[in-house]
């Protein structure tokens, strides 16, 4: 016999988002229950073994979230949350000895290059303002479509503005990364290392606009955490956001996947679940709001319907563009630990050498044209192999205690990133493309390529390593198809989502209408980092951007340890979410 | 490097860590689990290894201990998590050359009735054994799980007191052959009950631990699969874990057991981190690493390190092919039965008694003969969650020897050698099914002795009950006469993985045993009630 129940959210989607904002909820006491498709909750902070014995990280795999207030709200630390501090964590200014990998060996970074990085970073003053410039770029909430935006309220203008006056000029809001480097930074290889990573990271360097939130993607990794990983993996941080939403009384149910988002007179009252879900209820209501965390074309489209949205509004959702970067993520299992080659070791490593990247970061050019082939193109990548940029972190970054590889005699070097334009599949666009027609299918082409391409990569990663086709044992690849289909909002393999561009950023992302996490149904909300700012990179800040609103709308009342961010507006006629403007 | 205080630290998040974690979090205790994978369930593992949306069981898939292990009502695991399990009317099916198909049934008179269309006789003999078997479960087989055990001598004193006792006295010195023998005469149904019998891993000429055959000649129809996977076991004990403030640690390489003055401290990582236990360190993982690699020799006595010496693993583990397939199998025994397509596990490959005994002792000697038989199973047929619809999940699960005599158990990495083993299984299902063409089979995904050992170190050359089920590794040999009541010679360190009686195979034994074990040994007060059965059979006088 179907049943019903009731609970005061119901939030569909069991990634990050969804689950660090249940949390957040079940700390405010409410009632709480989180519906997931798969078997095991993490969305893209998940962990796989392939191969029996390896043991990967396929997707979300660097800590780009060291400010988020999450970490001290919802008390991570209690639920088991460690970091392994790299050694560079402990000294940035180190990053200067490794120089940059260029074609032909290592070049190196300028006392300039640093001391420019570091003044925009906001790192070089007294007290340094990072984690507050860096907050004031993903962890607060767009401002109501009633308050026009000007230099003086955008968040990080305020910040710097306050702490740094020297940097603040109008310019700043037109600026690309590239701009801004080219203004306080001076080696061209250190520049394209940073644009790089940037890009890696969902925002390019190329972008008119978004200079400083693309910085922000770059150095809340590079600088902030310093390249550090939680202990035990992403999947590890996951872990203790989902303990403490245990903790808080959250009731998270897997293997539940969700058919329907039941709109009942303009106004979201639970959900369908699917009949081959693994519970005896088939219809859960929602007193208060329906969340969706899945991304924000499964949402309009699929899961509500149609009839309930306005026709404009599901033209624009349907035009979102999903494609911000699918990445072939390599895993490569060698007989002997990877060398680079001798050009590509200095004085400073330690033996075998640095195998990671970027590289090949001679020029700008390399980075455009790899730009060019992503944005520009589907199917198979088309730059050649000594001009692909990739992007690479050691397995050696773990510490002793982690055991990503227990096969006897294998080593294991992961991951090796790669951007690639998205796949290419013999039926039609995939971004109009339902999921379903795949569902249970692996596309021909998808296995026709994947040889071919990894045996490409190979070329690209051997111009550094030495010996890698020597030493080769398994070369495990994680496709844009794989991301996709597993995770069934990484729509073409897109791996954050909408890009955090001038037009998807902020206030306007993905549209306007719906940058305040609010929708045209009444208890209805989002929380997936293709419908919210900031976007991607598991930073939990979507959850704690959310939480304005719903505070906004009444539906919560959050005790003492909540603090909204200080450059929130309210939006009038609304319950403030900071204290001071109650 | 940092330390970290706990009451209770635990080595291994499989069934058995978790349920002595779970036990003693809700005690009120300060838990903390230590796990070496990515991931907490041990083999309680469900992965989407082949194609998306395809979720497969990836070790234990037939749980057998589901309607008698105190854990579910203690937890009220399926009102609170629901976690609900399938009991697939239909359990085996054997189709024979004849075209007709051996089924047994979860009721055990339609069992009945299928044997006699091979032997009348055999299926009387069916209902006789039936309800013996059932009787000594119910009254003494079961309700022992969780308990521990006696010496050999006091139990069989014991034993020799009551005729359900003497009974299965007389099943003990037999050999799981002798007994299939003696009651069927049908050459398909001895198969059928040979392999049912010793399925786990049970030497077919192994007299001395008989006790075994009536509980799995019992279980033979009390199979269950778990609804949306079997990881949703573990996904609950663990969040119950949580819910009591444990903790887990994952990715964790141990380095040591701190040992001080003869008691366990606390344990220690590669990297330094050190987690101290102020009550008790437990092991779940196997013998040789908890006392030979983490405790140290030099913390051991000379008999003691001996004991762990002579541990011997097992004989044979599995060959385990994942496949995704295009649709369901449609079996052409069927034909005469339409039921056979929903039978939980599938004997296929074995047309005579012969052949799957040579079969066995081909393999103690490292050979994998290449017509090798296998049980098969299709979990989206009873789950439609664990496939896209239309579509079905399967497993081809063969016993397999760890060491090949031709290759070692290095072959098993060799990926033309498990192509081929995967393309001859599932030509084998295709006779039987013949729409499962090679097309159907979308992927495949296989993993090998070599690969379980890899992937759980404690299943030591792919042992996955952590060691053989011999008379000198069982009741209370099970691990050594100092271990089995889940005490060690280490003050403060306590044993309770499948290495510890009762055994392996998800049957929850170990860990309740040994959370009870440390809740009496460190006064801490226990919330839980023994079961029914198992106060019932202290009142016959079948257990201690």
């Amino acid at each position: 016999m179907a049943k019903e129940e009731q609970f005061d959210f119901v939030i569909v989607g069991g990634g990050p988002n969804g689950v660090a904002l249940a949390s957040y909820l079940g700390k405010c006491g409410a009632s709480v229950c989180v519906l997931e498709e798969r078997t095991e909750a993490g969305g893209s902070v998940d962990n796989v073994e392939p191969f029996p014995g390896v043991r990967l990280t396929p997707h979300a795999m660097y800590m780009y979230s060291g400010p988020a207030p999450g970490f001290e709200q919802l008390e991570l630390w209690k639920y088991g949350f460690r970091m392994d501090w790299s050694p560079m964590s402990e000294n940035i200014m180190s990053q200067k000895d490794a120089g940059v990998k260029v074609s032909d060996g290592i070049a190196s970074i300028s006392e300039k290059d640093m001391m420019g990085w570091a003044k925009i970073s906001g790192v070089s003053t007294e007290k340094p303002y990072i984690k507050e410039l860096l907050r004031s770029i993903f962890w607060t909430p767009p401002h109501p479509a009633e308050v026009e935006i000007t230099p003086d309220n955008i968040p990080y203008m305020q910040v710097y503005k306050q702490h740094d006056p020297s940097i603040w000029t109008e310019e700043l809001l037109d600026m690309t990364m590239f701009d801004l480097m080219d203004e306080y930074l001076e080696t061209e290889p250190f520049k394209v290392m940073q644009a790089a990573v940037a890009w890696y990271s969902g925002a390019a360097g190329h972008w008119e606009g978004v200079a400083i939130p693309a910085l922000g993607c770059d150095i809340t990794l590079t600088l902030y955490s310093g390249l550090s990983v939680p202990r035990g993996g992403m999947h590890d941080y996951f872990h203790a956001i989902i303990r403490s939403a245990i903790a808080n009384g959250v009731i998270i149910r897997t293997c539940c996947p969700v058919d329907e988002i039941i709109v009942e007179n303009g106004v979201a009252k639970g959900v369908r679940l699917r009949d081959t879900a693994t519970t005896d209820e088939n219809t859960i209501w929602a007193k208060k709001a329906v969340i969706s965390a899945v991304d924000v074309r499964q949402t309009f489209v699929d899961l509500i319907g149609p009839s309930h949205v306005g026709a404009s509004l599901l033209r624009k959702v349907k035009d979102i563009s999903l494609k911000g970067g699918s990445i072939w993520v390599s895993h490569l299992i060698t007989k002997e630990p990877l060398r680079p080659r001798e050009k590509f070791k200095t004085a400073s490593m330690s033996e075998p050498g640095e195998v990671g990247g970027p590289f090949p970061c001679d020029h700008r050019d390399i980075y455009y044209e790899h730009v060019a082939d992503v944005d520009g193109r589907k199917g198979i990548p088309s730059v050649p192999p000594e001009r692909l940029m990739w992007l690479a972190t050691q397995s050696k970054r773990f510490s002793d205690a982690e055991s990503q590889c227990t096969v006897p005699g294998w080593y294991l070097e992961s991951p090796y990133y790669v951007l690639v334009p998205p796949p290419e599949y013999e039926q039609d666009d995939p971004i109009t493309l339902k999921n379903e027609d795949f569902r249970g299918v692996r596309p021909n082409t998808v296995d026709a390529q994947k040889e071919e391409i990894n045996a490409y990569m190979r070329k690209a990663f051997s111009l550094v390593l030495e010996n890698l086709d020597d030493d080769l044992i398994m070369h495990l690849a994680n496709t844009p198809y794989e991301s996709e289909f597993r995770n069934t909002g990484l729509i073409g393999g897109t791996w954050c989502g909408t890009r955090h561009c001038d037009d998807q950023w902020g206030e306007n992302r993905p549209v306007p209408e719906l940058a305040r996490y609010r929708t045209p149904i009444d208890g209805l909300y989002l929380c997936n980092q293709t419908s919210c700012h900031p976007g991607g990179l598991a930073l939990m800040a979507v959850p704690y951007n959310l939480m304005h609103i719903l505070i906004e709308d009444g539906l919560v009342e959050p005790g003492d340890w909540w603090y909204a961010s200080p450059w929130y507006i309210p939006e009038s006629g609304k319950i403030p979410a900071n204290k001071n403007g109650r | 490097m940092a330390t970290y205080e706990y009451d209770i630290v635990i080595i291994g998040s499989g069934p058995n860590g978790l349920e002595i974690a779970a036990y003693l979090a809700k005690a009120g205790q300060k838990v903390l689990l230590l796990e070496k994978r990515y991931e907490a369930g041990g083999g309680l593992a469900t992965e989407q290894i082949t194609l998306p949306d395809y979720f497969h069981n990836t070790h234990a898939v037939f749980h057998m201990m589901v309607d008698y292990a105190p854990i579910y009502q203690d937890f009220d695991l399926e009102a609170t998590y629901g976690l609900t399990h399938i009991l697939p009317e239909l359990q085996w099916a054997m189709p024979t050359p004849d075209g007709r198909c051996l089924c047994v049934y979860n009721d055990p008179e339609k069992t009945a009735q299928s044997i006699a269309q091979y032997s009348q006789k055999d299926a009387d003999s069916f209902r006789d054994l039936y309800a013996e078997c059932d009787e000594m479960m119910r009254e003494m087989l079961g309700p022992q799980t969780f308990v521990k055990p006696e010496p050999a001598p006091l139990m069989a004193a014991r034993a020799e007191m009551s005729e359900l006792g003497r009974k299965l006295t007389d099943y003990s010195e037999k050999t799981p052959e002798d007994v299939i023998k003696e009651r069927f005469e049908n050459d398909h149904v001895r198969t059928l009950m040979m392999y049912t019998v010793c399925h786990w891993g049970l030497d077919y000429s192994q007299s001395g631990v008989g006790y075994l055959i009536p509980l799995y000649f019992n279980r033979m129809s009390n199979y269950r699969l778990t609804k949306g996977g079997s990881h949703r076991v573990s996904n609950a004990i663990l969040k119950n874990v949580f819910e009591n403030q444990g903790q887990i640690r994952t990715s964790a390489q141990i380095k040591r057991i701190i040992v001080e003055n003869g008691a366990a401290k606390g344990v220690e990582l590669e990297d330094g981190t050190r987690y101290m236990a102020s009550k008790a360190v437990v092991s779940t993982i196997d013998l040789h690493q908890t006392f030979l690699k983490y405790v140290g020799v030099e913390n051991l006595e000379e008999d003691f390190i001996a004991m762990c010496n002579s541990w011997q693993w097992e004989k044979w583990s599995l060959l385990d092919l994942h496949l995704a397939l295009a649709e369901p199998p449609r079996f052409k025994a069927a034909e005469s039965n339409p039921d056979i397509n929903k039978a939980f596990m599938y004997v296929l490959g074995y047309d005579s008694c012969d052949e799957l005994l040579k079969e066995w002792d081909m393999m103690a000697t490292g050979e994998l003969p290449e017509t090798a038989g296998y049980i098969a199973t299709f979990p989206s047929v009873h789950d439609p969650y664990q496939a896209p619809e239309g579509r079905s999940s399967g497993l081809l699960s063969q016993m397999a020897p760890y060491e090949l005599k031709d290759g070692g158990h290095e072959k098993w990495l060799k990926y033309n050698y498990r192509k081929e083993l995967a393309e001859y299984q599932l030509r084998t299902l295709e006779k039987y099914a013949p729409n499962i063409t090679p097309d159907k089979a979308l992927w495949w995904n296989i993993t090998t002795p070599a690969d379980i050992q890899n992937k759980f170190a404690n299943m030591v050359r792919g042992s996955y009950k952590q060691g053989q089920y011999h008379p000198l590794q069982m009741g209370f040999l099970r691990p050594n006469q100092e271990c089995s009541h889940n005490v060690t010679p280490i003050k403060n360190l306590f044993v309770g993985g499948a290495g510890v009686w009762p055994g392996g195979c998800v049957i929850w034994g170990p860990g309740y045993n040994c959370a009870t074990t440390i809740a009496e040994e460190c006064g801490i007060e226990k919330w839980w009630q023994e079961p029914e059965s198992v106060i019932k059979a202290r009142e016959n006088g079948y257990i201690l």
